[in-house]
């Protein structure tokens, strides 16, 4: 009943914010009255006629008959803006002067006016955090990461969205390469998987609300609830895994008994140093070799039988 | 017939590549135009399929972990993109796609889209993915009804708790196989109801099958146990459900999202024969009638609901909102304290089922504002609490079906607990323009955690972060940020979650005061003071080059804590640097090397006084893990628009070494590091035949070596009391060769 209560008190709230979003939404803002080129995307390919330029003509951003995309109205002005001096020859230059939106992490046009382009009609969906977010104040341009004249965005791309984070993100890329990972390189998963680049509400970047969320969207017989919980595991799964590679098993931060040994420190086992001679050729301790504590507590992420306290059974 | 029209598709092409040497040099002279002349635009293909062979020359189940090349021999490439819509200024605006990879492998993806922009689009996927972990486990248990029941051979002879006494447990080893896969099968529907709103649903099926490795043991503590690892079986179904309502204005943008996940374990059981004859475990479980039976992942469900919005007051101001409603429940019904039917049960199960249902809540209110041309203000306010409203109750455990019932004072009487969890967290930042080459931000951040079920009721953290970022010149931009956080508790008392967990008649019968040794200070709750050090620098010396440093350095130091975790730190450094010389050649090459390092303290010690001989028996871990990840390659255009070869070496070294320091009654030898050497070279070319055909060849090559004692020669008799699967370290040396046709249209 309580929960109920609550869930249709959340809905009715979400409904008056929805309402009050919508009502709020101002007149769509009128484009000044700037001299684009007359001939619109002809003109510009009258010079630009070779690919990678071109391709966008074959884009969801180069589609006429979608009323919401760039091609619907200034066409590549849309996103260049008004450029028509760009077009005439200025005496004594052998090059034009560019033309009013040039995209780019180095473009002569600031960040800040490239990005504003973009957001003018992106700032929905999985942007709405994006003012404010690590890559917005880190001062990334959009085109730092998508590329627009492409057959495909290769951020968009499975297989070769890693490669487009890594080039910054150099130390995820080499912690790729450990003996325990995550399918990346295969393209099975990827980066925004769990990230939100644009900006999350969750910490990290992460795509969800937190850590635990995040991890649950796959490993969904990790959720539980448990009869028998864990603390740490519930609390936050990077306690003691690490998402981007480790040297351990199984993604885990350090190995067992260390690993647990770090909070339990009961008497007998659990206080006992398992070192060199607990491992071949001095001993064979079964709590440091194979899986360690794992060896007779399995269910480290939660128990459901109601003998498995000590997370055995 | 096909068959050879098909190889000669294949073969033709790349026999024809090497003759074609001279030809491509004449193309490259077709290359030097005149300015005036007018050149031929190269026709567009929107789509591709390509296909061909590829040879492994080993087995490697690692090898293969994620992508299914796991055994020599011929597999089949195939991969395609089949794309096409509406011309751009047709008017029209429908498309379809279709997109396939790895289709030859077990892990291919198949996928199609078809819609109208703007209006509505339809989708459906299917994705495979192996997971492959031992191909070298061996147990000596039979299994029945889909692995659900692990019987032993007959003419077992058991020990008593001995594994070496085994006698039959070599000669019943039989091999298996360790690995899972998912397969997700996906589908849905986009409809955009005009410019501004757009409604999604989305339905996805994903299957995991196959099996993973579990202990599975006998006895009631660490003084009389017994087991075995032995194959789990996975058979895992997670449905997944997602309508959402998009609405996308100039000024206002929200999203509305419902979210129904619902996972069903369709064997939520595994029971497995005792292979033990132990004295010290009740007559009734011991070898042959004697089982275990356990509990494998319960079926789970949840529901969120979440809203997000996002509203631009001016050019300068935007607030933003986020809230979610997350409801999980489980309620499988318990099995029963023990599968055998000789140990004597007295007191029945409180409950016939979990009932389990955590509701969580969480608020996230943000507000950002341009002061001026040069100050930027924020503000960000997060409140989540995690309810874990599943009911307490007193459970009394029959120890792993070894021993009769225990009593409701016996330390066998537990109460679970549902652990809870309340956040409230604020940030203040503010970003100052000094000039448009240097920017300041510093953010101030208090974040308060109150757990219900803890040693620390009350966590308290504050935060300072600074980041400068500066282009002193056109060449040349980095940033440098420097952190400190102080994390208090409201006190930590060791022995909260024994008394929790225990029964008041247990606690008064035995006197026992805790469990965990009063001086532990569990890391996740205990005081830390961190210290982040952290910065990038970029230099563009010319139009050819760009150099980049890349570093950070974390220390946490749980300066309150005498037993456990005592201090934390992780360095990482990287360069890396481009080069391009012209439009036809780019190499890169970078290097990062990592630190890792854990030190923490522990007192061996025996139930009585907790202080007893105290410098005697204390030691210490520190455990360091160091990498060095090293890659260098290039891109080449060789034959301008006609030839193109890739090649990445990559090198990775991690060692893992541990030091271990004790007092006179710390019985220890130091340990051998642990190491993981992977060498990584792939090369790639892509060669246009004729117009519209390529050939794609491609050489990768990887040895992997890793050394680990954990593994390394512990055969399943290795261990005292512990049957193990003898599953040793992967190492693998495997080249691949692949050539393949690409027809692009």
């Amino acid at each position: 009943m309580k929960t109920k209560t609550q869930l249709a008190s959340a809905l009715v709230f979400l409904f008056g914010l929805l309402m009050a979003f919508t009502w709020s939404d101002g007149v769509l803002a009128e484009e000044g009255d700037e001299a684009y080129a007359k001939g619109g995307a002809q003109d510009c390919m009258e010079c630009h006629d070779t690919q990678p330029t071109t391709l966008v003509l074959h884009t969801p951003h180069a589609m006429a008959g979608d009323a919401r995309t760039p091609f619907a109205s200034q066409e590549c002005e849309s996103c260049h803006g008004p450029s028509s001096d760009h077009m005439r020859k200025v005496p004594g230059e052998l090059i034009p002067p560019p033309p009013k939106v040039v995209f780019g992490q180095n473009s002569i046009t600031p960040i800040e006016d490239q990005n504003e382009v973009c957001m003018s009609c992106h700032e929905g969906g999985l942007r709405i955090n994006w003012t404010g977010s690590e890559h917005h104040s880190g001062d990334v341009a959009c085109a730092t990461c998508h590329t627009v004249h492409a057959l495909k965005d290769p951020v968009l791309v499975k297989q070769s969205q890693d490669e487009v984070c890594y080039a910054c993100h150099v130390e995820q890329k080499a912690q790729s390469f450990r003996r325990s990972r995550h399918p990346i390189k295969e393209g099975k998963v990827t980066c925004s998987d769990c990230h939100n680049p644009h900006g999350s509400f969750g910490p990290t970047l992460l795509k969800y609300s937190n850590v635990n969320e995040t991890c649950y969207s796959c490993h969904t017989e990790k959720r539980g609830p448990f009869l028998w919980e864990h603390a740490p595991v519930r609390d936050d799964c990077t306690n003691c895994h690490t998402p981007h590679g480790s040297s351990q098993p199984r993604l885990l931060k350090i190995r067992t008994p260390y690993l647990c040994q770090q909070c339990h420190i009961e008497a007998f086992h659990p206080s006992t140093l398992y070192s060199g001679d607990d491992i071949l050729p001095f001993g064979a301790g079964e709590r440091i070799l194979a899986k360690g504590c794992l060896n007779c507590h399995p269910k480290v992420h939660g128990s459901n039988h109601p003998g498995g306290v000590r997370l055995t059974r | 017939m096909i068959m050879k029209k098909i190889l000669g598709y294949l073969i033709l092409p790349l026999v024809l590549l090497f003759s074609q040497g001279a030809l491509a040099q004449d193309d490259d002279d077709d290359f030097l135009l005149d300015d005036e002349e007018i050149v031929e635009p190269k026709p567009v293909y929107t789509s591709e399929i390509e296909i061909g062979f590829g040879w492994q020359s080993q087995d490697s189940f690692k090898f293969g972990e994620f992508s299914g090349l796991t055994d020599r021999g011929a597999f089949i490439i195939g991969n395609l993109r089949i794309s096409r819509r509406d011309a751009w200024d047709s008017g029209g605006a429908k498309y379809w796609t279709l997109t396939g990879t790895n289709l030859g492998l077990d892990s291919r993806f198949l996928g199609f889209e078809y819609g109208k922009q703007g209006k509505y689009k339809i989708f459906v996927s299917y994705d495979q993915t192996p997971k492959n972990l031992w191909e070298d486990a061996m147990t000596p248990f039979i299994l029945q009804n889909s692995g659900t029941s692990l019987v032993l051979p007959a003419g077992w002879v058991p020990s008593d708790r001995e594994v070496s006494q085994l006698t039959q447990l070599n000669s019943s080893l039989q091999p298996i196989q360790i690995a899972h896969e998912r397969q997700k099968f996906s589908g849905g529907f986009a409809w955009n109801i005009d410019k501004q709103w757009t409604f999604t649903s989305e339905f996805t099926r994903e299957t995991k099958q196959g099996n993973r490795t579990i202990a599975a043991i006998f006895g009631s503590s660490g003084g009389n146990f017994a087991g075995m690892v032995v194959p789990e079986p996975v058979d895992y179904e997670t449905d997944n459900w997602n309508i959402s309502l998009q609405y996308t204005g100039k000024k206002a943008q929200f999203a509305l999202d419902y979210n129904l996940s619902n996972f069903r374990n369709n064997k939520p059981t595994l029971m497995f024969q005792n292979p033990f004859d132990a004295s010290s475990y009740d007559a009734d479980a011991r070898f042959p009638d004697s089982f275990g039976l356990m509990a494998t992942a319960p079926d789970n469900k949840a529901s969120r609901v979440t809203f997000s919005g996002g509203y631009t007051f001016d050019n300068k101001t935007r607030g933003t909102i986020n809230i979610v409603y997350n409801h999980s429940t489980q309620n499988d019904l318990f099995l029963p304290y023990t599968v055998n039917p000789n140990l004597v049960v007295t007191i029945p199960l409180p409950r016939s089922s979990l009932m389990g249902e955590i509701n969580t809540f969480m608020a996230n209110i943000g507000f950002r504002s341009r002061v001026g041309k040069r100050l930027t203000l924020g503000f960000d306010f997060r409140h989540e609490n995690r309810d874990n409203e599943t009911p307490i109750d007193v459970f009394i455990r029959v120890p792993n079906d070894s021993f009769d019932q225990g009593t409701l004072d016996s330390s066998q009487a537990r109460l679970n607990i549902p652990y809870d969890r309340k956040q409230n967290k604020f940030k203040f930042d503010i970003g100052y323009k000094f000039s448009s080459d240097v920017k300041l931000a510093v953010a101030y951040i208090f974040e308060q955690l109150e757990r219900t079920y803890s040693e620390v009721a009350k966590t308290k953290e504050h935060r300072v972060d600074a980041k400068l970022r500066f282009t002193p010149t056109t060449k040349t931009f980095g940033w440098f940020g420097i952190g400190f956080a102080d994390r208090n508790g409201s006190g930590y008392e060791h022995n909260a979650l024994f008394l929790l967990g225990h029964t008041p008649e247990f606690i008064e019968e035995e006197g026992e005061e805790f469990e965990n040794h009063p001086l532990v200070r569990k890391f996740f709750i205990a005081d830390r003071e961190r210290f982040t050090l952290n910065g990038a620098f970029n230099w563009l010396p010319n139009d050819q080059v760009v150099v980049g440093l890349y570093g950070h350095y974390t220390k946490d130091d749980y300066n309150e804590t005498f037993l456990g975790l005592l201090e934390n730190k992780t360095a990482s450094g990287t360069f890396d640097i481009a080069y391009t010389p012209n439009d036809v050649i780019g190499y890169y090459a970078y290097v990062t090397f990592e630190s890792l390092e854990y030190d923490q303290a522990s007192y061996s010690y025996r139930p009585g006084n907790p202080l007893d001989d105290f410098a005697a028996r204390l030691w210490t871990a520190n455990t360091h893990d160091k990498v060095t990840t090293f890659g260098v390659g290039f891109d080449w255009q060789a034959i301008k628009d006609k030839l193109k070869i890739n090649a990445d070496f990559t090198y990775s070294n991690a060692d893992t070494e541990f030091f271990f320091t004790g007092g006179t009654s710390v019985s220890f030898l130091q340990i051998p590091d642990l190491n993981s050497k992977l060498i990584a070279i792939e090369v790639k070319f892509d060669y246009q035949y004729s117009n519209n055909l390529w050939i794609r060849g491609r050489y990768w090559f990887q040895d992997l070596n890793l050394t680990d004692w954990a593994l390394d020669g512990v055969d399943p008799d290795t261990m005292r009391r512990i049957i193990g699967l003898g599953n040793q370290s992967p190492r693998y040396s495997v080249h691949i060769i692949g050539i393949s046709t690409i027809y692009r249209f």
